[in-house]
């Protein structure tokens, strides 16, 4: 059994070690069993994260501490329990206050390394920002090109008059 | 056991014919349809191509930013989006069209719930769903309320419900708000009582005339998350409650409107937790309860999947949704039509009836009553119904009749009418030959000439 403050380094895709809590690091699934993989002394060594750079990683570790706290999400959390809404609480709504490349960022990297509940405040956060917008508005957001033929647009204004309230 | 002759040869509960035994004695009803939101199967047509499939030419374009996170990811995030959202996002490009559509849940919800759909824009309350909610609710069976099969949505709260809840169950009661710029001002806080706007219905009623109506629901909204009720905000779903009129404004509004403002105070009343408020002064309209609720079928994914096997399709197909949801289960709920006769048969005399006192049997009668009504609008899926009419006597006496199934019994007006009929002659007339889910369930078995 490890003591809990025990600490373990990590070593993003740009080289930088990082040294982690090992409880916050197993708020990552995939660390979470790396660990319990290897044999007790291995853990001293530094575990490479090929696919995260230095900056995403120091962001989701500081998620990481501060919902090393949260009970862990139990296996058959699919429920619709969790997912109430949109909202996001106060601290993690500042944590994601970041440019679109970095929210893009976090994403990945809590899919790449398997903390459910990071990557659900992300995807919350991306639909947060579509929401409320018209086609238009959601383009610009995300530099998205318009490819719709005029036959296209009619149809998308049939849609329209469609869902509108007669 | 098994005897030749098809007269009287098997009892209802031991039948095999699940099929016979449907087209016996079960029978839909579409007049509820037309108290709810729906819209005329005209004003589905021009969107029909589209609005679940993708344009069929390749796209040109891109993701823009959100190319960075595989279609995966994307589509989990476009499940926590709302369907408002989903909407315009389909508007945007061809490719964003294309992964959403690339999505089960949505070209489900889009086939199979369109009329929920409409509805949700229609009133605004797609802001709030999200799509992984919305497909929650569609393969949920059961009332949130009763526990019992439903086959509508509440706008308000975004729960199942069975239309008996929707005609009966007072937590589902909206209430017209007129005149309410006369007394109250605009604010920015709800309080506590969820507003929808109504949506005209399709048969025209007085409520639908004139500017635009708000119905408001005294009852705290359903934490639609939790089996029980809990006293929750109106969400953002629902307008902006404007806030309470000042003592002065209220007397004005005693001076105009003596009744409706007898409701504020009792509203009130029942907000402070003083008292229950009862309402039963208000003359209540249940057109309003109706004007807030759209229809939303069931679909069965356990029995789906179990079709798609039995077509060859495999287990990770399946699960992945590919291909068309032709053999998806979908069911809109049927009807016992023993029930009904019981119903037009009206209240019996039980059996203790000779030795009762006359006020014995006033109530006997009242709660007889009672019983008939709640039958009326009682819907199963047809599992439920095979299961029910086990234990129906009219249903067993209507399958002796059939000899089986084999021979056609002779419905009743409504029966034939598919529910309340007008002097146009009832829904059936109305809609035409039934179309929806299972319609190969509930055909009418061939009446024998002579």
């Amino acid at each position: 059994m490890a003591a809990p403050e025990s600490t373990i380094m990590l070593t993003s895709s740009d080289g930088t070690d990082i040294s982690v809590e090992r409880q916050v690091a197993e708020r990552s699934i995939l660390i979470k069993n790396l660990l319990a993989d290897l044999p007790g002394e291995a853990t001293t060594e530094a575990i490479p994260i090929p696919n995260v750079n230095e900056p995403v990683l120091r962001k989701v570790i500081e998620w990481c501490d501060h919902h090393k706290k949260d009970p862990p999400a139990s296996a058959e959390d699919d429920s619709d329990s969790r997912k109430k809404s949109t909202d996001i609480d106060e601290w993690d709504q500042k944590f994601m206050q970041v440019d679109q490349e970095m929210l893009f960022e976090i994403i990945l990297a809590a899919n790449y390394l398997d903390i459910k509940a990071l990557l659900d405040v992300g995807c919350k956060t991306v639909a947060n920002m579509i929401k409320g917008k018209s086609p238009d508005e959601i383009r610009k957001t995300f530099n998205i090109q318009n490819d719709f033929t005029p036959e296209e647009e009619d149809q998308i204004r049939r849609e329209n008059e469609w869902a509108e309230d007669r | 056991m098994a005897t030749t002759t098809p007269c009287n040869s098997t009892s209802l509960s031991t039948t095999k014919d699940t099929n016979a035994v449907l087209c016996v004695t079960s029978y839909r009803r579409r007049d509820l349809l037309l108290d709810v939101i729906t819209s005329d199967p005209s004003v589905h047509a021009p969107v029909l191509p589209s609005i679940s499939t993708p344009f069929s030419a390749g796209s040109r374009a891109s993701l823009g930013a959100l190319a960075v996170l595989p279609i995966e990811l994307l589509q989990e995030i476009f499940l926590q989006t709302s369907i408002e959202s989903l909407f315009r996002l389909r508007q945007t490009n061809r490719r964003i069209r294309y992964v959403v559509d690339g999505m089960h849940e949505y070209r489900r919800v889009a086939s199979h719930a369109l009329e929920a759909y409409r509805s949700l824009l229609r009133s605004g309350v797609a802001t709030t769903i999200t799509l992984r909610r919305l497909f929650g609710l569609l393969c949920q069976e059961k009332c949130v309320l009763c526990g019992e099969f439903a086959g509508f949505l509440c706008l308000v709260d975004c729960v199942r419900c069975c239309f008996h809840c929707i005609k009966k169950n007072p937590r589902l009661r909206m209430h017209e708000l007129t005149s309410l710029e006369l007394f109250c001002r605009s604010a920015e806080k709800p309080q506590g009582l969820a507003v929808i706007k109504s949506i005209p219905g399709r048969v025209p009623c007085w409520t639908d005339v004139g500017k635009e109506r708000w119905l408001v629901r005294v009852w705290p909204i359903m934490c639609p998350f939790d089996d029980g009720i809990v006293a929750a905000t109106a969400t953002s779903a629902c307008a902006p409650w404007p806030r309470w009129a000042t003592d002065e404004e209220a007397k004005k509004l005693r001076a105009i409107d003596g009744r409706f403002a007898l409701w504020l105070e009792n509203v009130l009343a029942h907000l402070d937790g003083r008292r229950d408020a009862t309402l039963s002064f208000v003359r209540y309209n249940a057109r309003s309860t109706f004007r807030a609720c759209t229809p939303l079928p069931f679909l069965d994914l356990k029995a789906s999947k179990r079709k798609a096997l039995g077509k060859g399709k495999t287990d990770d197909e399946h699960e992945r949704g590919v291909g068309e949801f032709d053999g998806d289960v979908v069911q809109d709920g049927v009807y016992c039509k023993g029930c009904r006769i019981a119903v037009e048969k009206g209240p019996r005399p039980g059996r203790a009836w000779q030795s009762m006192s006359l006020s014995q049997r006033r109530r006997s009668l009242e709660r007889e009553k009672v019983r008939l009504t709640d039958l009326e609008d009682r819907v199963y899926s047809t599992e439920g119904l095979l299961e029910h009419v086990k234990q129906c006597e009219e249903a067993a006496k209507l399958w002796e009749k059939s000899e089986g199934g084999t021979v056609g019994v002779i419905d009743g007006v409504f029966v034939e009418r598919e529910g309340l009929g007008s002097r146009a002659g009832g829904p059936q007339a109305r809609f035409g030959p039934y179309t929806g889910p299972e319609s190969h369930c509930v055909a009418r078995v061939p009446r024998s000439s002579g």
